[in-house]
């Protein structure tokens, strides 16, 4: 009976703090509509009146630009970042769309086979496929001279080698250099 | 100082020689037989014409050796190795006579189980039978300069 009281009693203050938070709730909500639409007129006037622009030409013409691109390049997420934006498949797509589409604009150009005649008629690519073919056959020719005279060489230890096994000590390794 | 050469070396060499003798000498015989396909010939005459066949191989086999060795001392295969007969005592390379001797002198090196190609292995100046008969070594040329590769591509003047 008395908390059946006390409640009666209460009610009235519980009723008008809940009033007061609607309010207060209201109110906020309504400043904030205010502050928004507010900044947004302030910055609409700016990008009237080309603020903007002038920060824009002011940060392109000043070193500030610079300094915060190469401290953001100096972090080791942008490499990462960077890295994973390349192994994407969007970017690795574009990438091979543009070489198809590059490659296709060549192979239509005129200038390109002009280019290209003019570059394998010239005396100078000639002379290095010429050079490229003699240093090919050099080498092939040095390698089998090399192997020989390797083999010239084990041959005859063998043979004296043999040699020395069944023959009395005392005979001389052949000379395998000498005048003519 | 002259370094002789040895026999690996000089086997190759006339493995290569052999081979463009006898590639020769196969297409020759190649084309001969073809037309003759085309005629009526008796045997005997078949008979005949190989045997002078094989003649002029012979003939063919001594003087490409004889004429390389006493033009330039190098056959192809010498060259390809990068070794010269030359006469043991000048460094020149051995007259026409000679050269033909020492051709007729391989059959019998390598008769008695190729002994006389052996000796090139034993012998101080590395001589096999046909050098000693002959008096000619075979030596190591010295490599010639190597050819030059760079070309200056960039220029604008190479291109015309």
């Amino acid at each position: 009976m008395i908390q059946g009281a006390v409640m009666f009693a209460v009610r009235p203050a519980v009723a008008s703090i809940d009033f007061a938070r609607r309010g207060e709730r209201e109110m906020r909500r309504r400043a904030g509509d205010g502050l928004e639409r507010a900044t947004i007129a302030i910055i609409d006037g700016a990008l009237a009146d080309g603020i903007a622009d002038r920060i824009a030409d002011r940060l392109l013409a000043g070193p500030e630009l610079e300094r915060i691109v190469a401290k953001a390049l100096e972090q080791p997420g942008v490499e990462r970042i960077v890295n994973q934006l390349i192994a994407s498949p969007v970017i690795q797509d574009a990438i091979a769309r543009v070489a198809d589409d590059a490659i296709a604009r060549l192979r239509d150009s005129p200038a390109m086979w002009a280019l290209i005649d003019e570059i394998a008629q010239s005396p100078s690519v000639s002379e290095a496929i010429t050079a490229q073919g003699y240093g090919f056959a050099d080498q092939v020719g040095d390698d089998i001279r090399e192997r020989s005279r390797h083999a010239d060489a084990r041959l005859e230890r063998l043979a004296w080698r043999l040699l020395r096994r069944r023959s009395p000590p005392g005979g001389a390794a052949p000379s395998t250099a000498g005048a003519t | 100082m002259t370094e002789y050469a040895g026999l690996a070396t000089r086997t190759v060499a006339f493995a290569v020689d052999a081979a463009i003798i006898n590639l020769v000498a196969w297409g020759v015989a190649a084309v001969v037989a073809l037309g003759l396909s085309l005629l009526k010939v008796p045997d005997d005459v078949v008979t005949v014409m190989a045997v002078i066949g094989a003649v002029i191989a012979v003939g063919w086999a001594i003087s490409y050796f004889a004429y390389f060795w006493s033009a330039t001392g190098q056959t192809p295969g010498d060259r390809l190795l990068g070794i010269q007969v030359v006469q043991a005592g000048g460094g020149e390379p051995p007259h026409l006579g000679r050269a033909v001797v020492r051709v007729l002198c391989l059959p019998l090196a390598a008769i008695p189980l190729c002994a006389g190609f052996l000796m090139i292995l034993v012998d101080r100046r590395r001589r096999a039978l046909q050098d000693v008969v002959v008096g000619t070594v075979v030596i190591y040329v010295r490599e010639p300069e190597p050819v030059p590769t760079h070309v200056p591509v960039g220029s604008a003047k190479a291109l015309h």
